[in-house]
């Protein structure tokens, strides 16, 4: 799915949940959002901040895909905050990743109902 | 600012500072903040004082700065800790042995300063991933595999130094055995090439591994005498096909015969890929599978052959047997790949019917058949690594799922070598699973298969869970050592471990009074007699250290 799929099927999804809200409704620009696509409400976190303008990249658990191909670039290119909507075992590997570049996990919190989703930002003390 | 044992503070703040002189300040951190990124994700001490903590790092960037920091580091008497990635998790990631030490971060030195297709061979720097090597080799359409592990998001030259492994080909999933030449940084900050490297217009470096005299290289994996800064690699020749077959055998007594065959095929090179036994019978995966397992749930199962598997003992029951022979379930199944030419491989899998044919009741079966390089749009329903590409995807092993609900924080693994028999499987299993059951451990509930990494021998490596809970991780930390002695005493023992049990599992090494640990003693004072290196890796302490808590 390709930003301009990824904006349209946002638009059309019915529910809406506090935290895209609060994501939505966030001063902060991210360098990119990450989704899991295989939860809605994940789906809908991405989907607000697509309409932002915010690059959102939709993952299925697994961030080989994710991480090789864009995340990998971004933050050998410099430090890079991201947000995102995952489960817990992807935030793990991200974060492991993150290390790498020294970036770290700057905030997590569980996703009210859904209690195998976390969001997160990660970002580095050198931004 | 943390400081060092036995490092007072103006001796710590002259040594960052000098340190700072080498790499520039902004590659030396002190912060809690950033130190914590050096913290062992998978500690056993998770959140207890024990954890093993840096109190600083520092990110050199190329071979000269790494000899300066160990010169002002043996000066102002600072223990250093060196890592590649530090992505060894469940072995003892970033975190240093010895709490206080300053973690030299190699992964700036990330060069790959060579690959050579037309003799397939790589030399690289340690900050070197396999992600990286592999994308290296893919954009330059360069025809040779590399062997990584899984997940392989870790240096290539660290893992071999730690002695990791992978899942190609037989000789080169060792991969501390199929390397080839090494530069390292001694503890005194001079520096030295193995092998043909030692030649100072060596043109052979990565292409004869012993040089003359005196093969010095093992002394440089699992240890703490100098800090690897260069490694060459033998790597695959992209092979034209690959085959993925089964060999299924109905009865309990097979498994021995089974081995054998596997050993004979294997050691005379007919079969080389990586072998991988499971048990449909018991439901026991084979490796390659165990991620769609965790991920789509286990092959259905019906509710009689459930509850026979509760009444097994070692894995065995009449009434199982007889149910698998009844309903053509296999009580054991061997996959094996193959890589070459089709008409090589097609030879390879029909010699390899005709051994296994001696085995009443085998049954053969080929699963895949497919010329390499993989479609891309395919290679997910593989299990990458057996291709030789990296992955992430065996994180969705730990991962919540409904067939997994409480996923844990982490683990330590326990992986012990045992002998290439059907025997040493069962009698293991009656071992560990007795102590396990004793000690309370959550290992080898069922009967356990081993792995095949190594040629010649078993490894077991199974996951002891890091918790959030203090009591329960002291309880399984003393239950781990416990399975190191006892594995000891029968004549296993561990292939590598976390800093926490090195001394454990180097006390089983124990022949003639503790010979070797006092031989890695001895090499320790002669090399590194300031004690800065890598203090307590694999339990070889300096002078000054031993005999005190780490």
């Amino acid at each position: 799915m390709d930003r301009r799929e990824f904006c349209l099927a946002g638009a059309v999804m019915a529910t809406s949940f506090a935290v895209a809200r609060s994501l939505a409704a966030s001063p902060a620009i991210f360098d990119a959002v990450i989704f899991d696509s295989r939860f809605p409400i994940a789906c809908n976190f991405g989907a607000a901040a697509c309409r932002r303008g915010q690059k959102s990249l939709a993952i299925q658990g697994d961030v080989t895909a994710l991480w090789r191909d864009d995340l990998r670039l971004r933050w050998a290119a410099g430090a890079a905050a991201i947000a995102g909507m995952t489960t817990e075992r992807s935030l793990f590997c991200l974060e492991q990743l993150a290390k790498d570049h020294w970036l770290r996990v700057l905030s997590r919190r569980s996703v009210p109902l859904n209690g195998s989703l976390v969001w997160w930002v990660i970002g580095g003390v050198r931004i | 600012m943390r400081v060092p044992p036995g490092v007072s503070q103006s001796d710590f703040s002259g040594a960052i500072a000098e340190f700072q002189g080498v790499v520039g300040k902004q590659w030396v951190f002190t912060s809690d903040e950033d130190l914590d990124l050096y913290r062992d994700a998978y500690s056993p001490f998770l959140n207890e004082p024990e954890e093993r903590m840096a109190s600083a790092a520092v990110a050199p960037s190329a071979t000269e700065d790494v000899q300066r920091i160990v010169q002002i580091a043996n000066r102002y008497r600072v223990p250093l800790y060196a890592i590649s990635t530090g992505k060894n998790l469940g072995y003892g990631g970033s975190a240093p042995a010895y709490s206080g030490c300053v973690v030299i971060d190699l992964k700036r030195m990330n060069r790959i300063i060579e690959v050579n297709e037309a003799n397939a061979f790589a030399l690289l720097e340690p900050g070197v991933s396999y992600f990286d090597l592999y994308r290296y080799i893919q954009e330059r359409k360069l025809k040779v595999w590399i062997d990584c592990p899984d997940p392989g998001w870790g240096s290539v030259v660290g893992n071999a130094i730690d002695r990791g492994g992978g899942y190609t080909a037989a000789n080169y999933r060792n991969h501390f055995d199929s390397h080839c030449g090494m530069e390292v940084v001694l503890p005194n900050g001079e520096l030295l090439r193995t092998g043909m490297g030692a030649i100072p217009k060596a043109e052979t470096w990565q292409q004869y591994k012993s040089g003359c005299g005196p093969w010095i290289d093992g002394i440089f994996s699992q240890s703490n005498y100098g800090i690897v800064t260069k490694m060459g690699f033998w790597l695959m020749p992209q092979p034209e096909a690959y085959m993925r077959c089964t060999v299924s055998l109905p009865r309990y007594r097979d498994l021995g015969p089974m081995v054998e065959t596997l050993n004979y095929l294997e050691n005379s090179r007919i079969t080389a890929g990586f072998p991988d036994i499971a048990s449909p019978l018991i439901g026991y995966p084979p490796i390659a599978q165990i991620q769609l397992w965790n991920e789509s749930g286990p092959p259905a199962m019906t509710d009689e052959h459930r509850k026979l598997l509760t009444a097994v003992e070692l894995g065995y029951s009449r009434e199982l047997e007889a149910y698998g022979l009844k309903s053509q379930i296999p009580y054991w199944q061997l996959w094996l790949s193959f890589h070459g030419p089709m008409e090589v491989i097609e030879a390879q899998w029909q010699a390899t019917q005709r051994h296994f044919a001696k085995i009443e009741g085998a049954k053969f079966s080929i699963v895949d058949r497919v010329s390499v390089p993989l479609d891309p749009a395919k290679i997910e329903n593989y299990h990458e690594p057996e291709f030789g590409i990296p992955s992430l995807r065996a994180f969705s092993i730990g991962a919540r799922t409904p067939w997994n609900p409480t996923p844990s924080k982490g683990h330590m693994w326990f992986s012990p070598i045992i002998p290439r028999t059907g025997a040493a499987i069962i009698e293991a299993n009656r071992v560990f699973s007795q102590a396990a059951r004793d000690l309370g451990m959550p290992l080898f509930r069922s009967f356990t298969l081993p792995a095949c990494f190594w040629e010649r021998s078993f490894i077991f490596i199974l996951a002891t869970p890091v918790t959030e809970d203090a009591a329960t991780n002291k309880r399984y930390r003393e239950g781990f050592k416990r399975l190191i002695e006892v594995g000891g005493q029968h004549g296993w023992g561990e292939y590598r471990t976390a800093p926490v049990f090195q001394k454990s599992v180097m006390d089983v090494y124990s022949f003639n009074n503790h010979a070797l640990h006092r031989f890695h003693e001895t090499l320790k004072d002669a090399i590194d007699p300031n004690g800065v290196l890598s203090p307590g890796r694999y339990d070889i302490w300096p002078r000054h250290l031993r005999g005190k808590p780490s």
